[in-house]
């Protein structure tokens, strides 16, 4: 179990707080979608989580704080990409395995091959879409509890993300857990078991889809609400817009 | 013998053994710049050397009597030893940034449960080459010494050299 107790996040060079108090659990087999507009603290919610960030607050795996001895049990697939660009597939898959014992070979030889990467080829030349593929299929097969995604899909055209949301629903086993952070709502919402909604730093919706499905809601509708999204405010702006420009002599 | 793995004190991808032999390079660089200044040194002294003469190496022979200090014919040899050594802060700092070069693999490196794995790899080659740089320059000090001793005829040396070249570095 991952708890999450308080969490705050400074940065005091930018002096901004990017999390102001968060709390979230989430237990064996979940899987949580992290939503919230550019900036509302998603990214640093799991750099905290995989401490590489200083932060305040608690965060502990089954009751143990996250140290480098049980670091192995979360892998990290970032838009950022997390690997090395000189290096192929091939080497990649020879220092996973030196690093995590718990490193699945089966699973990472069906990916590779199932999206047809090349496993000789240096990282630096694969298209975009190859890196982010090759970014999350590293972290599926470290063989880690808890599965981080940060936007992993930016960058993907749709039919790729549609077979990669397949594949991972046929892959995870019933103890994996993944935390999923993206701006693609509806593409998630047959997904996630549950949605964490963040606002300037501050958890403030935390629903599972069961739920929402049960109250007739979609997770669109259900962000929506939580941010108490205006649906006329583009209206209005264009129509203060336009009076603007008919005053104009 | 075990050999060293080169690949595997520098950052993945970033090729350690070449690094190790652009070090060596300037290691030998080094050792020639010392023995270039310390050659032209000892020649330079007053009543300069009959090195080779015919079959026996002739010792040298002083007109004043004293020969000039083992320190000063030292010099600023080992110079450029410092210069390297100097060199591998930067190349430290190179390491660990290309961790953030065209990815953010600094995050794998940071989350790897051996966490001495991103310090070896940053660190292992310049450590390394501080510490050949030391090596080196204490064995040129102790060669150009043993040359110097057997230079100088005893009579012209005179007492406390190594307390002179301890006092010239510190002063």
């Amino acid at each position: 179990m991952l708890e999450i107790k308080d969490l705050k996040k400074t940065y005091y060079t930018k002096f901004t707080t990017a999390l102001d108090g968060v709390s979230l659990t989430v237990a064996p087999g979940e899987i949580v979608g992290l939503f919230g507009e550019n900036g509302a603290g998603k990214t640093t919610f799991l750099k905290c989580v995989l401490n590489l960030l200083r932060y305040e607050g608690s965060i502990t795996l089954d009751g143990e704080p996250v140290t480098h001895a049980n670091i192995e049990r979360f892998s990290f697939a970032t838009c950022e990409h997390s690997f090395f660009p000189n290096l192929t597939a091939q080497s990649h898959r020879d220092f996973f395995r030196m690093h995590f014992p718990r490193w699945r070979e089966k699973r990472f030889q069906a990916l590779m091959e199932f999206f047809e990467l090349p496993a000789n080829k240096a990282l630096r030349g694969f298209s975009t879409g190859q890196k982010n593929q090759f970014e999350v299929i590293l972290a599926l097969s470290q063989g880690a509890d808890y599965i981080l995604m940060d936007e992993p899909f930016a960058g993907n055209d749709v039919f790729n993300r549609e077979d990669f949301y397949k594949v991972l629903l046929g892959i995870l086993e019933p103890n994996e857990s993944i935390i999923l952070s993206t701006h693609l709502l509806e593409e998630v919402e047959h997904f996630v078991s549950r949605a964490a909604l963040l606002r300037q730093g501050k958890l403030v919706g935390d629903v599972s889809t069961l739920d929402l499905e049960e109250q007739g809601k979609g997770l669109l509708d259900f962000v929506k609400e939580t941010y108490r999204y205006e649906p006329d405010r583009v209206s209005k702006a264009l129509d203060r817009l336009t009076e603007d420009e008919e005053e104009r002599p | 013998m075990r050999r060293i793995d080169w690949d595997a004190l520098a950052p993945l991808g970033l090729g350690g053994r070449l690094t190790a032999n652009r070090i060596c390079i300037g290691l030998g660089a080094s050792s020639a710049f010392a023995w270039i200044v310390f050659w032209t040194n000892l020649e330079a002294c007053e009543g300069a050397l009959d090195w080779f003469s015919g079959d026996r190496i002739l010792r040298f022979q002083s007109p004043t009597g004293i020969m000039e200090p083992f320190y000063q014919i030292l010099d600023h040899s080992l110079l450029c030893f410092g210069f390297v050594a100097l060199c591998m802060l930067p190349l430290a700092a190179w390491h660990y940034c290309y961790h953030y070069q065209d990815s953010r693999s600094i995050y794998l490196m940071r989350r790897l449960p051996n966490r001495r794995e991103l310090w070896r790899r940053c660190l292992g080659l310049p450590l390394l080459g501080v510490a050949a740089c030391g090596v080196l320059s204490a064995a040129h000090v102790l060669v150009f010494y043993a040359i110097y001793h057997y230079a100088a005829s005893p009579q012209c040396l005179q007492p406390g050299q190594w307390r002179m070249l301890w006092e010239s570095l510190f002063h």
